[in-house]
């Protein structure tokens, strides 16, 4: 029924637009111009917003800006992929449903966001990676396996080369078609993009037992069972990000997250962009410490982890920061430096036993 | 009104402020108030309950039962309220015919005017009394959650255990629809947050064990904030907020007694999350095994190894984790022979965007998710799944499969805007090759609920079961399956979790089949199915039984309708 109405919705418009529009076509070209500019300007507030993760009043201020100005194209689009960003697929397709087939990839999404796959699959576009890999996941929950096997043949070498998950993806399809020692290959593949890729590792084991290899598919399972608490605080920590994205407690979880998984190019630029949405000390405290300590236990870089924490306490002064480049100047062996970064601790929490008997440790008083 | 709802009517490729007067001059009135309701997916009627043989249809207000569920929600958004109640099914006054119990939740804090769980009793033509008030212990207050049935001290008189937020309860029956607490007594000691629960003989001594889920440590004194810090959208936590609790295994001493055997029969999952197990002898080596449902964390799947032991086979199975490797938030329990290969599938519903799971038996404990060759992967990705049963409730003896769908977060419309706290139920037609195509559904699939519980029993003796579906913070309902009426058997009186296998001859061409059955309760979500079997037999007719691989028991001529009651070793028609 709803598509009935959106049908009619869509005649009715060509209709006006065939009536109205057209005799006005050299008025709007001079307006269009104006309207233009205008919008530019407009929407650089709405994306200030957007940048600043105030999401919705974003949107809210770009609906303002094109009830008034409602000429750019890129702009509607733009209100659109933000509405998908924030889950509002619904809100979304209204807001593509004046505009022609250049909207299509979005819509393709919204409808994947809302399941509906059989339109989801007609629009998505497969030239970018995110596009293709829904493509395919809608082509398989559709059980169009076929297109599907044809999609993934299609799809260009550089994704093979750099996404594990188009891997998993030909490991399922040998799965599915009794090709085990294939699928194993194929998972192979996908762990040598990322050997934290649950989806890939819990395949290879899939595909090892299935290829009568018992042994190793087992150990191959056990490590993924081992690996799949991590994988949901991942999973946890990145749902955070999604609902608040600039929030820097969830930036930096989803950082810890992804240093328990390894990927610590990753967690260090987490924590970078969580230190710079802090808009406290108490905000910018514990993310400090997280970095400190990827640096110093993972990166094995208690020098550069010091000299972080220094430079931060320049503009943060906060004894938990002294305590702990403190802690990393003994571990350096630099007494003289602990025993200074101690004190500036004691200085700013004077009854705090804990610093105390640190500083005692280090001068030999205990 | 739904960011982006007027801009609709402006074009956007070509418009401009004259245009678009132009436009909204023309349209204004009746049209656009149309045009603007067009794509709303909350302006959609309800879909008409279509009179087909695919049409469930709404008797709750016949049967009598006027049982609402109360949450007891708070401005805190405790996580309990997002559980619901669980319902179960058993013969309490052994009348020979189902009775039904619902469990109550409501406040989260004692009170002495909490609304009770409640009785009802069947006269066999599925019109129920209440019976709550003489039900004993039964209406003590607590705030529940699941019910396990069974006759756990030998009586031949259902006894029942009662999960809850907070100490459980272990009930005794007196057959005559009066319950007495026996949980001080049975050494049950469970003060912890329970969920799931199964009677169950778990070391083949000839009495029932208990296997109990705890779902994690919650402290409502303490409730986090989750969601947006503004009014109206608080929101329920995940579950990985908090952390999970081990589950239990009660082992049964045979005096009245129970004992926690967990670490010593093997039972291990520290840190998981239980919202449902169920026992089934899935392997058919006689022994029964259990499956533990947990939310966002990995399912477990525990072999029986005999001897009161069992052994962690989630590993090999492939049955604790979705195709992708991903934990699902796993909610609710079926398990049936989906592509009628005599041996036992699993059915597992879950969270939104995650499908619920399909997982085909291909031997011996090894299993495929074959969510997406089944068919069940699209339809199920979006609600979000809880109580599910696999039974043939549409004609003919394939299964058929039903779910119970409604979000846990009651204001989910405003995180996103293609999802709502009431979903509307699933009902699929199975096609006995491990394939489901969505059926109509009728009433049950109309409206949207807020479902949860899902259990299925026949209560007016025509010997098809009605499904019984409970809601959180909402009405219970009962609904008639479309095969009401047709050819069926009931089975009765099987020892429980044990595997049926039926010969079956067609009407019209001869041809022959075998069916396989197995012998419940079904716990499905938090609740207790009829302890009964039934054979939906369309266009076929009942030739012979055979129980747990023994000698087949033949019955002339086939039989179309009959109730079959198991004693001393054979079936007798009643």
């Amino acid at each position: 029924m709803t598509g009935v109405r959106c049908a009619l919705h869509r005649s009715l418009y060509r209709s006006l637009h065939r009536s109205l529009y057209r005799p006005l076509r050299g008025i709007l070209a001079l307006l269009l111009l104006s309207g233009l500019s205008m919008s530019l300007d407009a929407g650089l507030d709405a994306r200030a917003l957007w940048r600043e993760g105030r999401r919705e009043e974003a949107i809210s201020e770009r609906q303002r800006e094109l009830a008034a100005q409602p000429a750019e194209q890129s702009l509607w689009l733009e209100c659109a992929r933000w509405q998908l960003a924030v889950h509002r697929p619904l809100a979304a397709l209204q807001t593509l449903e004046p505009l022609g087939s250049l909207a299509d990839a979005l819509r393709g999404e919204a409808h994947y966001k809302l399941s509906q796959y059989e339109q989801a699959v007609a629009l998505l576009d497969v030239s970018s990676p995110e596009g293709l890999l829904q493509k395919l996941d809608a082509l398989e929950a559709l059980m169009r396996f076929e297109e599907c096997d044809a999609l993934m043949r299609s799809a260009p070498q550089g994704l093979w080369q750099r996404d594990a998950r188009l891997w998993s993806s030909e490991g399922r399809r040998r799965l599915r078609v009794r090709e085990p020692a294939e699928a194993v290959k194929a998972f192979e593949r996908a762990l040598a993009l990322d050997d934290a890729d649950g989806e890939a590792l819990f395949g290879l084991g899939r595909a090892q037992l299935a290829a009568g290899d018992r042994a190793a598919g087992l150990a191959t399972l056990q490590r993924h069972r081992e690996l799949l608490p991590k994988l949901d605080q991942w999973d946890f920590a990145r749902r955070a990000v999604d609902l608040a994205p600039r929030h820097a407690a969830n930036l930096a979880a989803l950082a810890d997250a992804e240093r328990e998984l390894g990927r610590t190019e990753r967690a260090t630029a987490l924590y970078e962009e969580a230190l710079a949405c802090a808009r406290s000390a108490e905000e910018r405290v514990p993310v400090l410490l997280r970095r400190s300590r990827l640096w110093s236990e993972t990166h094995k870089d208690p020098a550069r982890a010091h000299a972080l924490l220094i430079e931060a306490l320049r503009t943060t002064p906060d004894a938990r920061l002294w305590v702990r480049a403190g802690d990393l100047a003994q571990q350096m062996d630099r007494r003289e430096e602990a025993l200074r970064c101690l004190r500036e601790a004691a200085r700013l929490r004077p009854d705090d036993a804990a610093i105390a008997q640190r500083i005692a440790r280090l001068e030999g008083r205990q | 009104m739904r960011p982006g709802a007027v801009l609709n009517l402006r074009s956007v490729s070509h418009g401009t402020p004259v245009l678009q007067s132009v436009l909204q001059s023309t349209l204004q009135g009746a049209l656009l108030s149309m045009l603007l309701a067009a794509c709303s997916r909350e302006d959609a009627p309800p879909l008409p309950a279509e009179a087909s043989s695919d049409s469930f249809t709404d008797i709750t207000r016949s049967t009598g039962i006027d049982f609402t569920h109360v949450a007891g929600k708070t401005p805190e958004k405790q996580l309990p309220e997002t559980m619901g109640g669980g319902v179960g099914l058993g013969d309490f006054d052994t009348d020979g015919d189902l009775d039904l119990i619902s469990i109550q939740s409501g406040p989260l804090r004692p009170s002495s005017t909490a609304p009770a769980n409640r009785l009802f009793l069947n006269d066999g033509r599925a019109h129920f009394v209440d019976g709550t008030e003489s039900s004993g212990d039964l209406r003590a207050p607590g705030y529940g959650m699941g019910i396990a049935i069974g006759d756990c001290n030998g009586d031949a008189r259902l006894d029942l255990y009662l999960t809850r937020l907070g100490d459980d309860a272990l009930l005794l029956g007196d057959g005559r629809a009066r319950f007495t607490d026996h949980t001080r007594a049975s050494g049950i000691a469970e003060p912890r947050w329970t969920t799931g629960a199964v009677f169950f003989d778990g070391d083949d001594d000839g009495d029932l064990d208990l296997f109990v889920t705890s779902y994690v440590a919650y402290d409502i004194e303490k409730p986090l904030w989750c969601g947006e810090r503004r009014e109206g959208w608080r929101s329920y936590c995940h579950p990985d907020a908090y952390p999970g609790l081990e589950d239990r295994y009660w082992m049964n001493l045979g005096d009245g007694r129970f004992v926690d055997a967990t670490q010593a029969a093997g039972f291990s999952d520290p840190g998981g999350k239980g919202l449902c197990v169920a026992a089934s002898d899935l392997d058919g080596d006689g022994r029964v095994d259990l499956y533990v449902a947990n939310d966002s964390t990995e399912n477990r799947l525990y072999r029986n190894l005999g001897g009161g032991r069992f052994e962690d086979a989630t590993l090999l199975s492939g049955t604790g984790v979705d195709r992708y490797g991903r934990t699902e938030a796993s909610m609710g329990i079926a398990i049936g022979d989906c592509d009628n290969d005599l041996d036992l599938d699993l059915f597992v519903t879950g969270f939104d965007d995650e499908s619920d799971t399909l997982y085909i038996q291909q031997r011996d404990f090894f299993f495929d998710d074959a969510t997406h060759e089944t068919g069940l992967e699209n339809p199920t990705r979006l609600p979000v799944g809880f109580g599910c049963v696999l039974e043939s409730l549409l004609g003919g003896p394939e299964l058929d499969l039903v779910i119970a769908n409604g979000h846990i977060i009651d204001n989910i419309e405003l995180y996103h805007d293609g999802k709502t706290h009431a979903q509307r139920a699933l009902a699929f037609r199975g096609n006995g090759k491990g394939r489901f195509a969505e059926a109509a559904g009728g009433d049950f699939t109309a409206q949207p609920f807020v479902g949860r519980g899902l259990i299925r029993g026949d209560l007016d003796g025509d010997h098809v079961p009605e499904l019984i579906m409970t809601q959180c913070d909402g009405p219970l309902r009962v609904f008639r399956a479309p095969a009401a009426g047709g050819p069926a058997v009931t089975l009765r009186g099987l020892p429980r979790h044990t595997r049926v296998l039926a010969r079956l001859r067609h009407s019209r061409d001869g041809s022959e089949r075998e069916i396989l059955r197995e012998s419940g309760p079904e716990p499905s979500y938090l609740g207790s199915g009829a302890d009964e079997l039934y054979l939906n037999l369309g266009e076929w007719r009942l030739l012979a039984l055979s129980l747990d691989g023994k000698a087949p028991q033949r019955f002339e001529p086939a039989l179309e309708r009959a109730l079959l009651e198991f004693a001393d070793g054979q079936f007798r028609v009643r």
